[in-house]
């Protein structure tokens, strides 16, 4: 009785999947690490350019697996700051953030400076983000809608 | 409850790796506190005092502050900033003469050329009714890129008067820093109007960049004299692993990224070699980063027991790292102004104090309790 319930909602799970095209976050590991599930190929493209923004930007800080550093640099992987803020996390890589926040329980006071990127560019690190070391947030992020957004 | 108990001590078992993986073991130093001077700032990149006690300050945005009493002041008509990644406003020094000349020597990052992106360049420019006035571009790195990363950017006066300033590789460790016809991971050495000494090391050598100094370094964001030998100090940021001490003499390479003691951030290796016979060892290196920026030697008396000490910013840990030397090396090391906030700069001002510029917060006045 569990089993069957179980194939029939993966049933459905996959045709939901296939009839949302292009708005679904998928949740992928990392480019190099694609799960073999159907991709929607404009958010994974995004996600591959964003891989590359961000180890050119972030990572120094925000280290490779999004985990951060205690006390200083918020974590990217799990975090509720990003899941939930969505706009905010948008305008702080545009405009910098500086200030208290709370990431998961824990404040951070820090710094952090714009990143002087191209609207593309924060498309592609925001869905890089959004879909990587298990976060599965949000849906595909655009241009339009990081260009509305202002300071 | 025996499943709870497990549960719990696997937690504070990972708690406790992450927290050993993330931290040194550098003892704070208790005896020490600060007074904030400038107020509000937000990434003070470098700061110097005029000698009529004035401060100028960098804001890495792109803002050139004057401070005196208490009044900030924005200076206008600074050069156009290329304010991307670790790029913006850097640092600030005056001429050795600066009263008798004037001249005040900033980097930045620049995107002056014809290739899309940016790098490290330096001007000199006087102060006049609080503008940035006869600005003149002394040097600026090729070719532009759009890389976030390493712009080096310390500048350093020697007692010849010979001006020193780093660039850092700009992201590409691959061709930059063990090249010398380009630009990226060098320290340079130019005559204070931009001229290059007739007697740099690589001024005979084709296709070089006349300019250079020393090679083979990877980010480069502090950089002194030492006062007692005269000799120039500078650090660097290694990956992950392998910050390092530099005493940086002419024509050296200091082995980036061929050898050294960082690995990869992600944790791969660059390299199982650490030394080469042909490449300069560290005066000293941090396994795990500290992320350092600004450094100063206290020459002054105001510090008691701390005379000759070598100050180094950690923007990672957030701590003034007080280094003590002895015979060129680095014998203790502790945390003072520890969580105060990202160090960023550190200069020893006319009275002898040491000021440091805190991300966030400001400059702050370092201070010696009993």
């Amino acid at each position: 009785m569990k089993n069957s319930l179980i194939i029939i909602l993966a049933v459905l799970m996959f045709c939901a999947c296939n009839t949302t095209e292009k708005k679904q976050g998928l949740a992928v590991a990392s480019s190099s690490e694609l799960k073999p599930v159907k991709q929607d190929s404009e958010l994974s493209e995004s996600i591959a350019r964003g891989e590359s923004i961000y180890t050119d930007f972030c990572m120094s800080c925000h280290l490779p697996n999004g985990q951060g550093v205690a006390n200083v640099y918020p974590p990217l992987a799990n975090s509720d700051y990003l899941k939930n803020k969505q706009t905010e996390s948008i305008k702080a890589i545009k405009y910098g953030l500086s200030g208290k926040i709370v990431v998961n329980g824990s404040p951070y006071n820090n710094v952090m400076s714009p990143m002087g990127l191209e609207d593309d560019e924060t498309v592609d690190v925001m869905n890089y983000i959004n879909n990587s070391w298990g976060n599965t947030f949000g849906t595909l992020i655009t241009e339009t809608q990081v260009s509305k957004i202002e300071q | 409850m025996n499943h709870r108990c497990t549960l719990s001590v696997l937690a504070s078992l990972l708690l406790w790796s992450l927290l050993a993986c993330a931290q040194d073991k550098n003892p704070i130093n208790t005896k020490n506190s600060h007074e904030v001077v400038v107020p509000d700032l937000s990434i003070p990149w470098g700061f110097c005092f005029l000698p009529d006690g004035a401060m100028l300050i960098t804001e890495k945005e792109g803002e050139l502050i004057h401070f005196k009493d208490g009044k900030k002041t924005q200076i206008s008509g600074i050069p156009e900033v290329y304010n991307r990644g670790q790029g913006g406003l850097m640092d600030i020094k005056l001429h050795p003469d600066y009263k008798d000349n004037d001249w005040i020597y900033l980097t930045y990052a620049s995107s002056e050329g014809e290739e899309e992106g940016g790098n490290t360049a330096l001007m000199r420019a006087k102060l006049k009714d609080n503008a940035l006035v006869e600005q003149e571009i002394l040097y600026k790195a090729t070719p532009n890129t759009t890389r976030g990363q390493h712009f080096g950017s310390r500048i350093v006066f020697d007692d010849d008067g010979y001006l020193f300033f780093t660039i850092g590789e700009r992201g590409n460790r691959d061709e930059n820093p063990q090249d010398i016809s380009r630009d990226g991971g060098k320290v340079y050495r130019l005559n204070d109007d931009g001229s290059i000494p007739d007697d740099n090391p690589f001024v005979n050598t084709p296709n070089a960049k006349k300019a250079i100094y020393s090679y083979g370094h990877r980010n480069q964001q502090g950089m002194v004299i030492n006062p007692t030998t005269q000799a120039i100090w500078a650090h660097e940021h290694g990956p992950k692993g392998g910050d390092e001490i530099n005493i940086v003499e002419a024509g050296k390479n200091y082995g980036w990224p061929v050898i050294t003691y960082g690995v990869n951030y992600s944790g791969t290796t660059i390299t199982d070699e650490t030394s080469r016979p042909n490449m300069a060892q560290p005066l000293y290196y941090w396994v795990p980063s500290i992320a350092p920026s600004g450094m100063e030697f206290i020459s002054s008396d105001v510090y008691e027991g701390w005379k000759g000490n070598l100050l180094v910013g950690s923007l990672k840990f957030q701590y003034l790292d007080n280094c003590y030397i002895k015979d060129n090396k680095v014998v203790k090391q502790e945390r003072l102004l520890d969580g105060l906030g990202r160090v960023r700069s550190i200069n020893q001002g006319p009275d002898g104090f040491i000021y440091v510029g805190i991300e966030n917060l400001g400059i702050v006045k370092l201070i010696q309790t009993k």
